[in-house]
């Protein structure tokens, strides 16, 4: 089942002629993990954004569950439908890990009942004892920095997880770590997950693998 | 609820930060008290020294034409000399007057009481010559005072029976006075007027009677002596002295009767701008080009130009302050805004929607305010109150110096007195107009620090703000 569905989409830069996206289409669905390869530079991440919904393609549409993003209310999608976890991480660097997270569950409106237990748990699940997640991101390293951001992409459940170069900074342990929480997302729980890599870890457990080439798909393989 | 808790932390996370901006805040809110205290603390005392001081007005007869025409002296000159009481009052209602007070004072003589004094030349003494028609004139042995209480209110003179005068044709006299006649209160005393006739003529003189009822008996403490002027005549002993009111000093005496009675009035203008209105309004009541009209401006400036001077010093102050400090403000909020720029676009990301992002910022500032404001008021009100009183202790000393008229409530219609608002209340009431004021003033800073978040936040798509950052 197609949770997202890209259809020619195109993207340019306010300001700027070339077209960083050109005319991409492709399906996403459920349960599955999905890498995205290609050079720097390719529109790996401008991708993302739009399929985050922090902007709106020039041309093409994106749908999500069959619905325009361009339509719908995106403060509501970025906040409930999706989690990103930023190349550059985007956290609140004033803040602390775990307020990061209990600010991310209150926006989406979380039913948790104690959301800094919850947050706790899963900065914990990630490797992030209570001591660091008490730390502002400022004070965090690379690495622990990276992990706040996924945790706070998962903090509120979404449907569809996409993620930026999210092991850049991680050891092979932690890294292995992830991927089997990542797998365990689309596989166990039906999310859609899509990673942005240079990783051949990574892109070894997806299910299929895009390579992106000047804006566009350069064709779609799948892992055996 | 979580966007104020965000808000408070955020104001804990960025200390630095806010501490500066408000160190500004606070400064330019203390500063504003200084000056806010200090310029409507001037304000309530120069419009005080308007109403209570500065704005009475002086009628002086022009005293060299009056001796070069009448010769210095003599009945003629005296008539002439003085404002007759029906101009007087005449001139007291005038919308340009917050109040009048004036007195009355005229020379009578008898047939029917001694004055304590020369017991074997009165009464019925008369004067001749002077080559004046009518009745030779009856020399004048009393006084008869009109309004002039001044000595019941130092407690130089008690009253020891019956009461003050009231009603038309009452009067009262000493325990001397009395003793040495018989009398006691509700006796009546015929008094003798030399009073013209100028109908008849203008040197045309008739003694008219005069009636007063005794409503009350004074002890009298005055310096006897104080009256006399060289010769210690009964006219001016001062136990002689006939108090009544100004109503009754002032009465017709009938048949074109036209007493010589000293009239002194004092007008208390609204403000010391009106006296060319007020002068207007008096010639053309009958004020002879023979008297100057003039107020004590000149004073009222020597005490109220430091007032203002030290006001406008404190106006600019507060004025450059604010400027100053509005531009910092601005500039700190720009910086701040720009590094802010980013934690705007991280939010926008996490799908916070723009108005709670503003609302957040509008939380932050309206804290930082309320805690500016606190403290610039407290800093403010201790730098300040110091100054204020010591203006208000001023004004006080000038204005305890500048209002010697006393007022008897029986006589009130006639010897009105200016109201005199007390100080307490004055200072009470500058509390509350500054503390709107300085409000006023903290939120519009607010406003201003904020609205440029705002304006930001509203401009732009998330990515933009992501993507933009120097980072
Ligand atoms: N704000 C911007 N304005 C104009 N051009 C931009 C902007 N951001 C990115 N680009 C350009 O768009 C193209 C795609 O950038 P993008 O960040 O999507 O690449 P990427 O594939 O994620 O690269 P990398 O692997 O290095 O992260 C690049 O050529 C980049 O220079
Ligand atoms: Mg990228």
């Amino acid at each position: 089942m197609s949770v997202l569905t890209l259809s020619n989409v195109t993207y340019s830069y306010e300001g700027t002629k070339t077209n960083v996206l050109n005319g991409i289409s492709a399906v996403f669905e459920a349960g599955k993990v999905y890498a995205i390869i290609g050079r720097s530079g390719t529109g790996k991440s401008t991708l993302l954004s739009l399929i985050a919904g922090l902007d709106v393609s020039t041309d093409g549409d994106i749908l999500y569950n069959g619905t325009d993003l361009k339509s719908i209310d995106r403060d509501k999608y970025r906040a409930k439908g999706i989690g990103v976890i930023f190349q550059s991480f985007n956290l609140l660097i004033n803040a602390t890990a775990v307020d990061n997270i209990v600010l991310s569950m209150n926006i989406s409106g979380s039913a948790e009942s104690d959301k800094r237990q919850f947050a706790y748990d899963l900065l914990q699940k990630i490797g992030i004892d209570k001591t660091t997640a008490d730390r502002k991101i400022l004070k965090l390293s690379g690495g622990e920095q990276q992990r706040v951001g996924i945790a706070r992409a998962l903090s509120h459940s979404p449907d569809v997880i996409i993620a930026d170069e999210p092991t850049g900074n991680l050891d092979t342990d932690t890294e292995n770590a992830i991927l089997d929480i990542f797998t365990s997302l689309a596989h166990d729980e039906g999310k859609c997950v899509i990673i942005v890599t240079h990783s051949k870890e990574v892109s070894s457990i997806a299910d299929e693998i895009l390579a992106m080439k000047d804006g566009n798909f350069d064709g779609m393989k799948t892992m055996d | 609820m979580y966007i104020l808790h965000h808000a408070l932390k955020n104001l804990i996370r960025n200390k630095g930060r806010n501490i500066l901006i408000g160190l500004v805040l606070t400064a330019i809110i203390a500063a504003s008290v200084v000056g806010l205290v200090i310029n409507n603390t001037a304000s309530a005392v120069i419009d005080d020294y308007r109403t209570r001081f500065s704005s009475q007005v002086r009628i002086i007869p022009d005293f060299g034409f009056f001796r070069a025409r009448y010769g210095g002296m003599g009945i003629g000159y005296h008539a002439r000399a003085v404002i007759p009481s029906e101009q007087a009052l005449a001139f007291a209602e005038s919308q340009y007057l917050s109040g009048y007070v004036m007195t009355a004072l005229k020379n009578l003589g008898s047939d029917y009481i001694y004055p304590i004094g020369d017991r074997d030349l009165f009464p019925s003494e008369r004067i001749s010559g002077f080559g004046m028609e009518g009745d030779a004139p009856v020399r004048a042995t009393f006084r008869v005072m009109g309004n002039m209480w001044d000595e019941f209110e130092t407690g130089e003179r008690t009253m020891r029976e019956g009461r003050m005068p009231q009603a038309v044709g009452e009067a009262v006299i000493s325990h001397e006075l009395a003793e040495l006649n018989g009398l006691s209160v509700g006796d009546e005393i015929e008094m003798l007027h030399a009073a013209f006739i100028p109908e008849i003529g203008a040197m045309y003189i008739r003694n008219v009677s005069i009636t007063y009822t005794i409503s009350g008996i004074f002890l009298d403490f005055t310096d006897i002596e104080a009256g006399f002027f060289g010769a210690p005549v009964p006219m001016f002993h001062r136990r002689n002295e006939i108090l009544t009111t100004l109503g009754t000093i002032t009465q017709s005496l009938g048949d074109g009767a036209v007493a010589i009675m000293l009239v002194t009035p004092t007008y208390y203008l609204r403000d010391p701008a009106y006296l060319p209105y007020f002068e207007a309004e008096i010639r053309t009541k009958g004020l002879a080009d023979t008297f100057h009209v003039s107020a004590d401006i000149d004073s009222f400036r020597a005490i109220v130009e430091p007032v203002e001077g030290l006001r406008s010093v404190f106006v600019t102050f507060v004025v450059i302050v604010l400027v100053l400090g509005t531009v910092i403000l601005v500039l700190l909020s720009w910086i701040a805004i720009r590094e802010r720029k980013y934690e705007i676009g991280v939010l926008r990301a996490m799908g916070m929607k723009k108005g709670k992002v503003v609302r957040g910022f509008l939380y932050e500032m309206g804290v930082l305010t309320i805690i500016c404001l606190t403290l610039g008021l407290v800093a403010g009100a201790a730098v300040s109150q110091p100054v204020a009183d010591n203006l208000l202790q001023q004004q006080v000393a000038i204005a305890g110096r500048a209002v010697p008229v006393g007022q008897y409530t029986a006589d009130l219609p006639l010897g009105f007195i200016a109201p005199v608002e007390p100080l307490s209340e004055i200072s009470l009431h500058l509390g509350a107009v500054t503390m709107v004021q300085i409000a006023a003033i903290a939120l519009l800073l607010a406003f201003i620090a904020s609205a440029m978040g705002i304006v930001n936040i509203t401009r732009y798509e998330p990515i933009k703000i992501l993507v933009e950052r120097d980072r």
